[in-house]
């Protein structure tokens, strides 16, 4: 059954029920004619007729018999003649007249014998109840008669008993269907009721094992709430305890027996909470809902027997039983779990301040060494282009040498930092890769010649001459290696290769190698010698010195410019290094950009410098003053201000970390001061290089940053920008007219169309501009103002008029909600705007139209 | 259906033809007349003649009855077999009714009870004539219930009776 349950349900309903409900008056009906008939049996007339037709013989032939023998008139005895006549007649009586032989008389023989024999007897009782002489002398006659009408007599008998056989059987057959219908309907209604007596059976089997398996699952939630950690709780809907399990017990403090009954909100809800927890209980029992029910779960403060408090999650949920609603919560003590988090976060927060500090301190430090390194190295170079004797020189070199590999380590170390605090933007700048790989060799000639190493450099097949890429950082990749070459090669050979790789390596297009014929590095080595802080053995790095952060920075910028490295060695017979570079090949660039900026300007400039640092001051101005350059000094951000409001300088170098009035701020209060103190080239100058800090220096309104020590070509450098005006003034974006960044139409119009489309733009702004001044709210109305302005505001934006466009798009909002006050103080504004605007782009008009 | 006709032939033919020479006579000659001889029930030589009249003088019942012999419904009048028995006061347990042509039937003296048959003699307020089954005849009330509507009733209505023998 529990396979087919439902055909079961339907067989039931539709079949067995029903086939049992219309037996049963089938059967009632069937019994009462088995009744009938067997009433009828009981009270059966019909047999006695055998008896009745045969004794009609017997009685015929008796009064035959009495005939024969009373022949002779002397012997005759006429009282037992006439007695067996009397019998016959009253036998014969019972055959016409009596109920019983009523159906046998419409047979037509039968009936025509009886008349034959009626008729005689009839004819007969003259003679009977006549004289006695008539009937003596009749008596011969008589019996002639009477046995002529045998025939007749027999033929009643056989006619009646056929007749009576036919009805005998045909209520036998009728009483064997009856019977046999009663039977089939007996039959069917057993076996319908044996059906349903084994579905009852089968479904109580099922009903008791469906009973079995509720005990279980009943007995399995017993187990699940007694063992589980989770507080469960039940309550009625008045707020009254109907059930705990064990945890809830032992997170509360109450037994089930002290909280039974008790109000839930007395239990555990803290006294301050219970006005609350007892007006959202009575809520939600009257609206039937609930921000809690089935919402999943929510942090809470509970309560415990002793007054304890405790912070719990609560999940709550209705149920519907027999006794009515009820409402499960599911509390959880969440207090190990909360501190675990506190302690989380607490070491979290300690591990960021951590980081932090481990960044302040590197920029700090850089700064605190850089700074008085750039004063040592400064004046060194000064004292070597003093007089000086042999010895003299010769301690200066020393001391410049080893002041360099300070610097060096210093900035392996900020090299590091700058990476970990963020990428270093790639400059792309084209070179000649030849001219820039000589360059190398001759400068580190001089190192390798005193390990009595000789260095080379030649290209594997056909060569590149123009190339672009980020050529400060190939050129810091190059020295570090073939500095480490130098370093491991004692009298040996160093070759640098460089050779195009076809096909391409990926994007990668220049393989470059570093060949020494050094110590060599073991395979072990090989593997962790890109990893930072690592070195060979100790006592080789002892040898040559390191901080071990060369090769993991070199990794680093090569990943940078988007190539890879790797090492092949031999220990004891040398190692090459390789690089794959994409160095895309680029025509040559005209003779006077690239490198020749780095010359001195050949023109004068007038430069304000902040310095606190005397040291410093003093080796930047003596660099400058050598160029050529007009230099002021002033110590501070204060009298910088002060200096730069009064003066106009072509650019001024600002340090950042001054005291009072820093570079930063110093820098903003020249940004805010009035035309034309306001637009001057603004470098900062600091040993501070960490990108997120000049990227603060840049939002501060600085134009570009010159790190320190100072080194005389990216001064240089510095200086050629604000010469060839290349250096776009980094003032306050509201004091920027047109935004060339955004300025679209560069991008989208060739130098004709550009020209067109301004001459246009300039033509509806005088005319939008002529329409303002004379009072526009009444002459055009707000709906036309506001048109006009939205027309002339897409071109403004076109052109990267962008303090223009946003003013005109204020104003156009302003007409659209006729808002008057609004409109007029827009317009005052754009009347402003529109000159220094049109002053902008009038320059690129007529530069244009050269 | 026990059919004891071992018996004298002398009696019943006397009987017979006393009651045949009486049948032209006058009705109260007719009814003085013996027609039923009661034998056994206190001593074996025991019996007694009666005439209809003298079983009118014991009691009359009339049972309205039709019967399978018969068209339609009758009046019987007779002597209840029972207050007949107790009249007589014989003992026994079963009564042998026997007929003119000696056909005989044993009847359980439990029979013989009030509301039990009559030893009818007359029909419809006649004497029943010999020819007409007479002139006393046993009958049941039929109708009254189906427990009287059974074979072995029917065997124990004997008509034509002339003889009843109690035996012990």
């Amino acid at each position: 059954m529990p396979r087919y349950p439902r055909l079961f349900l339907v067989l039931k309903n539709w079949v067995l029920l029903p086939l049992v409900v219309l037996c049963l008056p089938l059967l009632v009906l069937i019994g009462h004619e088995v009744y009938r008939d067997l009433k009828q049996l009981r009270s059966s007339d019909s047999d006695t007729v055998q008896w009745t037709l045969s004794q009609v013989e017997v009685e015929y032939l008796d009064f035959l018999l009495t005939l024969e023998q009373n022949n002779h008139p002397e012997t005759s005895d006429l009282a037992a003649v006439r007695k067996d006549f009397d019998i016959l007649y009253s036998r014969l009586g019972i055959l016409a007249n009596g109920k019983l032989f009523e159906p046998t008389r419409k047979i037509e023989g039968f009936l025509r014998s009886i008349i034959s024999l009626q008729t005689f007897l009839d004819q007969t009782i003259v003679l009977m109840d006549g004289p006695d002489d008539a009937l003596r002398s009749a008596i011969p006659d008589l019996f002639n008669q009477s046995a002529a009408l045998r025939p007749e007599v027999r033929s009643l008998f056989i006619l009646g008993l056929s007749h009576f056989a036919r009805a005998s059987d045909m209520q036998r057959s009728r009483i064997f269907s009856t019977l046999t219908q009663l039977a089939i309907v007996s039959v069917t209604i057993l076996v319908a009721l044996g059906a349903l007596f084994t579905y009852s059976l089968l479904a109580n089997a099922q009903i008791r094992a469906r009973g079995r398996a509720l005990t279980r699952a009943n007995a399995h939630m017993q187990t699940i709430l007694s063992t589980t950690q989770e507080a469960v709780i039940v309550a009625d809907t008045k707020g009254h305890v109907v059930d705990l399990n064990a945890a809830a017990e032992t997170t509360f403090g109450y037994t089930l027996a002290d909280a039974k009954g008790q109000s839930i909100g007395d239990l555990i809800v803290p006294p301050e909470q219970q006005d609350a927890h007892r007006a959202g209980f009575e809520r939600m029992v009257r609206t039937g809902k609930s921000q809690l029910i089935g919402t999943g779960r929510v942090r809470l403060e509970a309560c415990r027997a002793n007054g304890e408090r405790f912070p719990v999650d609560l999940a709550m949920q209705s149920a519907r039983t027999e006794d009515g609603d009820v409402i499960i919560g599911f509390l959880r003590d969440i207090s190990q779990q909360l501190n675990a988090e506190t302690e989380l976060r607490r070491a979290r927060d300690q591990a960021l301040a951590g980081e932090k500090a481990k960044a302040n301190f590197l920029a700090v430090m850089s700064h605190e060494i850089r700074t008085p390194l750039n004063g040592l190295l400064g004046n060194l170079t000064l004292i070597s282009k003093s007089t000086l004797d042999a010895g003299q020189t010769t301690y200066v070199q020393n001391m410049e040498i080893s002041g360099r590999q300070l610097m060096h380590h210093v900035n392996s170390i900020l090299d590091i930092a700058k990476f970990e605090s963020g990428k270093p933007a790639v400059v792309q700048s084209t070179f000649h890769l030849g001219h820039f790989l000589q360059d190398i060799v001759d400068g580190q000639s001089g190192h390798a010649g005193r390990n009595q190493t000789t260095i080379e450099w030649e290209w594997l097949g056909p060569g590149l001459e123009w190339v672009s890429t980020d050529q400060t950082i190939l050129e810091q990749i190059l020295l570090n290696l073939v500095g480490n070459a130098i370093k491991f090669t004692h009298v040996g050979h160093i070759s640098i290769e460089a050779e195009q790789i076809t096909p391409t390596d990926d994007t990668c297009n220049v393989e470059l190698r570093i060949i020494d014929s050094g110590i060599g590095i073991s395979d072990e080595d090989q593997l962790r010698i890109f990893e930072d802080f690592e070195t060979c053995d100790s006592t080789y790095t002892r040898d040559s010195g390191g901080t071990g952060l060369g090769l993991g920075i070199v990794r680093r910028m090569v990943q940078l410019l988007g190539g890879s490295i790797g090492v092949e060695s031999t220990p004891g017979d040398g190692s090459v290094f390789w690089l794959h570079l994409p160095l895309l090949p680029v025509a040559e660039p005209l003779p006077d950009s690239g490198e020749e900026k780095a010359r001195a300007a050949d023109q004068s400039l007038s430069i304000l410098v902040a310095e606190d640092v005397e040291t410093n001051a003093f080796v930047a101005r003596k660099l400058l003053e050598r160029d050529g350059h007009k230099v002021t000094l002033v110590p501070d951000g204060l009298a910088a201000v002060a200096k730069a409001s009064t003066e106009t300088f072509d650019v001024i170098l600002m340090d950042i970390s001054m005291p009072g009035m820093d570079g930063l701020q110093a820098t903003r209060k020249i940004r805010a001061a009035s035309q034309p103190f306001c637009d001057i080239p603004i470098f900062a100058f600091s040993a501070n290089v960490l990108p997120e800090e000049t990227t603060h220096f840049r939002a501060s309104g600085m134009d570009g940053f010159i790190g320190k020590p100072l080194q005389l070509p990216e001064l240089r450098r510095a200086l050629q920008t604000v010469l060839d005006g290349s250096c776009m003034i980094n003032s306050d974006p509201r004091n920027r007219p047109v935004d060339e960044e955004a300025e679209l139409a560069k991008d989208l119009l060739n130098q004709r169309e550009y020209n067109i489309f301004l001459g246009r733009f300039l033509t509806e702004g005088d005319a939008l501009l002529a329409d303002l001044e004379s009072d526009p709210l009444t002459t055009l109305g707000f709906e036309t103002l506001a048109a006009k302005c939205h027309q002339v505001r897409s071109t403004a934006s076109l052109f990267g008029a962008a303090d223009f466009a946003a003013s005109l798009g204020n104003l156009e909002v302003a007409a659209k909600r006729s808002d008057t006050s609004a409109s007029l103080a827009e317009i005052a504004d754009l009347s402003d705007l529109w000159a220094k605007t049109r002053a902008t782009l009038d320059l690129k008009s007529v530069s244009a139209g050269q | 259906m026990t059919i004891n006709g071992i018996y004298s032939i002398a009696r019943p033919l006397f009987l017979a033809a006393i009651v045949a020479t009486r049948v032209t006579a006058g009705t109260a000659e007719t009814e003085a007349m013996p027609v039923l001889e009661v034998t056994g029930g206190q001593g074996p030589d025991q019996s007694f003649l009666l005439s209809v009249q003298d079983l009118q003088d014991i009691a009359v019942e009339n049972i309205v009855t039709s019967t399978i012999w018969t068209q339609g419904v009758h009046e019987f009048s007779g002597v209840p077999l029972y207050t007949l028995l107790q009249h007589l006061d014989v003992k026994g347990t079963t009564i042998q009714a026997i007929a003119l042509n000696d056909y005989a039937v044993a009847i359980p003296r439990s029979d013989a009870r009030v509301g039990g048959p009559i030893v009818a003699f007359a029909i419809d307020g006649q004497p029943i004539p010999r020819r007409e089954k007479g002139p006393l005849w046993i009958i049941y009330p039929f109708d009254q219930s189906p427990e009287f509507r059974t074979e072995t009733i029917y065997s124990r209505s004997i008509w034509q009776l002339n003889r009843l023998n109690i035996v012990q």
